[in-house]
């Protein structure tokens, strides 16, 4: 009984990675947008707004009847949605406002260092629930590495 | 250090930070629940922001063609991108996914020579290799997730 669960749940971790690798390719084309917006001089902090209002509107629209019945959230997970959407306002207002003054492929490497930061807070904060092992770290260092030469590169 | 550099080392920090409080999020709530009310929470954060930066004109439309701009990122960075990163996360797992996040700069590499006409360097070439490298060994040890 125990192969057809294992599979189940390789096949839900390779379908998260897919969905992960999409959501890269989505971000980065977002990004390279932002930076044509904060040339034409409006600021980066009202291209988030907009931005959000519309991704609002269309995940409204897109998800509406999954939404309808599972809305209703306990205020636990409130309290960690909250913390989560000011680190995202002020990261994204910030990257808006920094692509204004220097290149996309200046900033955009810079984000590579994303995966550091998670598993600095997945030490903190999500201790017991996943695990670090030395070859995710290993792999995450060389990530950033690349990136860092990209950056010094460019 | 350029101060627009410092802001980009500020993002990376909160989307680092961001990523892991939604996941801790997830484990009382499906993502799309999640996703939606994050959303909520960013546009309620950046209102606040541009009143305080720029007033109440900071709301001012610069035109049609910034709506449909600002539209397309929308469906972007929030539909195709946080909604399936966020569906990804509760899959796989933050250690797992997280860094294929790290390969933005090569997407971004890829616009700036497809649309942008750059020539990347052997510098950055390699960056990109190391980047990939990165990605397929933590992709390697995601059987480790399943214990």
């Amino acid at each position: 009984m125990s192969v057809p669960v294992v599979r189940d749940r390789t096949s839900a971790v390779t379908l998260g990675i897919v969905f992960a690798a999409l959501a890269a390719v989505s971000l980065s084309t977002a990004g390279f947008i932002a930076k044509q917006l904060v040339d034409d001089g409006t600021a980066g902090v009202v291209v988030a707004f907009y931005e959000v209002a519309f991704g609002l509107l269309f995940l409204t629209a897109a998800r509406a009847r999954s939404l309808r019945s599972g809305l209703r959230l306990e205020r636990g997970v409130l309290r960690w949605i909250a913390i989560a959407g000011i680190c995202f306002a002020l990261a994204t207002a910030s990257f808006y406002t920094a692509l204004a003054r220097i290149d996309f492929s200046v900033g955009a490497p810079i984000i590579g260092a994303v995966p550091l930061v998670s598993y600095a807070f997945v030490l903190l904060v999500l201790r017991g629930h996943e695990r670090l092992t030395v070859r995710s770290v290993l792999g995450a260092t060389l990530v950033v590495g690349g990136v860092v030469l990209i950056g010094a590169a460019n | 250090m350029e101060i627009g550099v410092l802001l980009a080392i500020a993002a990376a920090f909160g989307w680092g930070a961001g990523d892991v409080f939604v996941r801790r999020a997830m484990f009382g709530a499906r993502p799309e629940a999640v996703t939606v009310v994050v959303a909520g929470m960013v546009l309620l954060a950046l209102a606040v922001l541009v009143v305080v930066t720029g007033g109440a004109g900071g709301f001012a439309v610069p035109g049609t063609s910034f709506l449909a701009a600002v539209a397309v990122m929308g469906l972007l960075t929030w539909l195709s991108g946080n909604l399936l990163y966020f569906h990804g996360m509760q899959r796989a797992g933050v250690v797992v996914v997280s860094p294929i996040l790290g390969m933005i700069p090569i997407f971004s590499i890829a616009l700036a020579v497809t649309l942008g006409g750059e020539r990347p360097s052997v510098a950055t070439l390699a960056g990109a290799l190391a980047i990939v490298t990165g990605v397929a060994v933590v992709l390697t040890d995601r059987k480790r997730v399943l214990q």
